[in-house]
């Protein structure tokens, strides 16, 4: 996300303009590039390479947000997939007024239940989350951490995705949106169509549970040691 | 504030999701409280480790896999419908109860349009025959002629137009029937007409479409026939009253026989 950062602090309003520094997000639009909103006004008139732009902008976090809850690499590819035709076909009806990435959280949602939906009729797992067996799951972006640090991360990361896998998708989804992506109660309630207070509820459930989870895994693990 | 309430509130606690009042309340006992202080802490890892779930770095590949399938398949989907709009129109949900109503209806009309003219058909055929039937039943038999082909029932004959039959005859091929003649003589002419009559030589040759095409309508009381011999310029014509069976039909024929010459 972006974050603004002052380099200096002048006395007059004019210098503190000059000197302020706002850090944006790798995604973000430079000055070149037209607003979202014009993207998304000439996309829903058909203008594919406009849809496109609109792709590139929200790709990082859809793709992410889709892992979080299915919990795979190749099930997240199909979301997004997925996820961009039904935001293609139904940005007629987006109004400029509404927040676009709300709005898109809440298509991710809805695709991502889809789909786990689907695999429980092929499968009896709750949700296969193979962030152990993923091949790239322990390349973080940027990373100089040592050998050890990656091991660390990589067993957490290891821990939270089976503790995930014990969640239902409506807490899952819950606490992704709370926690991870950082947003208010009141705006994940509107994404997920619920109330405040059920959402609440919600997220208690799952932190207690992904609590629990921990501790027995790692009492189990230091029994072992 | 008893640890039970606590312990139900820490995850909210620990995400800062609880009001102001309650906030306040809960941080004030933890202070008091291990045991709920260790829970809290307990609580705060495992978010620690849930804010640090980031998925892998995914390739550049995989994002750009992704934007060429959505985009292939819009393209198709808008191809599809560029290529059939007025099909798509067709299948609206009105229109299609629109054209479905119509196609029913021209079916219908075209069936029953079929079954009456064939309906209408057939009660010509039945009609023709009842009038044939009824042409036959009321003639006299006819006499065989002076020959020695082989004797076949008599035939029936009835009145005709005079007129229509000479607009009738027509140039046709001569070919040597004279029993077929006989028969289909008999039917052309009046009760008393006979082969010989019909013909001035037995073995003359004569047309039997010309003779055929005479069929006499019924109710008729003067009776024409004419017949084209071989020779062109000799035809023969044969007129007939209608009279009662008992009159023998050879005294009447001569008399109105008549033979016309173009020599």
């Amino acid at each position: 996300m972006g974050s603004t950062k002052f380099t200096k602090v002048p006395s007059g309003a004019r210098e503190m303009a000059l000197a302020l520094e706002i850090q944006l997000p790798v995604n973000a639009l430079t000055q070149n590039q037209p607003p979202l909103a014009r993207l998304i006004e000439r996309a829903a008139a058909g203008d594919t390479a406009a849809f496109e732009q609109i792709m590139i902008h929200s790709q990082q976090r859809v793709m992410a947000m889709s892992w979080r809850i299915l919990g795979n690499e190749a099930d997240a590819r199909d979301a997004s997939q997925e996820i961009f035709l039904r935001v293609y076909r139904y940005l007629g009806r987006f109004k400029q007024d509404q927040d676009f990435f709300a709005w898109l959280y809440r298509i991710t949602v809805n695709v991502c239940r889809d789909i786990a939906k689907k695999r429980q009729h092929h499968s009896d797992h709750v949700a296969s989350f193979d962030a152990s067996h993923d091949d790239r799951a322990y390349e973080v972006a940027g990373s100089n951490e040592s050998a050890d640090d990656a091991l660390m991360h990589t067993q957490q990361r290891e821990l939270i995705a089976r503790a995930m896998a014990t969640l239902p998708h409506k807490e899952r989804a819950a606490v992704v949106l709370r926690d991870v992506e950082g947003l208010s109660t009141d705006e994940v309630a509107k994404i997920l169509k619920s109330s405040s207070t059920t959402v609440r509820s919600q997220i208690s459930s799952a932190r207690k549970k992904i609590k629990t989870y921990c501790e027995r895994y790692l009492r189990r693990h230091a029994r072992e040691l | 504030m008893n640890c039970n309430y606590v312990k139900d509130l820490l995850p909210l606690y620990v995400g800062r999701d609880l009001d102001e009042e309650r906030a306040t309340a809960i941080a004030t006992h933890i202070q008091t409280c291990e045991r709920c202080a260790g829970s809290a802490e307990e609580y705060g890892e495992a978010r620690n480790l849930l804010l640090q779930y980031a998925p892998p770095a995914f390739s550049e590949g995989v994002y750009s896999g992704i934007r060429q399938r959505v985009l292939r398949e819009i393209e198709e989907k808008q191809a599809a419908t560029m290529l059939s709009p007025f099909l798509a129109v067709l299948f609206r949900p009105r229109i299609k109860w629109a054209v479905a109503t119509t196609l029913l209806l021209a079916v219908s009309i075209s069936i029953f349009y079929f079954v009456a003219n064939r309906t209408d058909d057939r009660q010509q055929v039945a009609d023709g025959r009842a009038t044939a039937d009824r042409t036959a039943e009321s003639t006299e038999p006819i006499e065989r002629p002076e020959s020695d082909e082989p004797k076949t029932n008599p035939p029936k004959a009835s009145t005709e137009d005079p007129i229509s039959r000479i607009k009738s005859i027509r140039p046709r091929p001569r070919i040597k029937a004279t029993a077929l003649a006989t028969s289909v003589a008999a039917k052309t002419v009046g009760p008393r007409s006979t082969a010989a009559d019909v013909s001035t030589n037995a073995n003359d040759p004569v047309d039997p479409e010309s003779v055929a095409a005479r069929v006499p309508a019924p109710q008729e009381k003067i009776l024409r026939v004419e017949m084209q011999t071989k020779d062109p310029n000799i035809r023969i014509i044969w007129f007939s009253t209608q009279r009662s069976k008992r009159d023998a039909p050879n005294k009447s024929s001569k008399r109105n026989l008549e033979v016309r010459s173009n020599a």
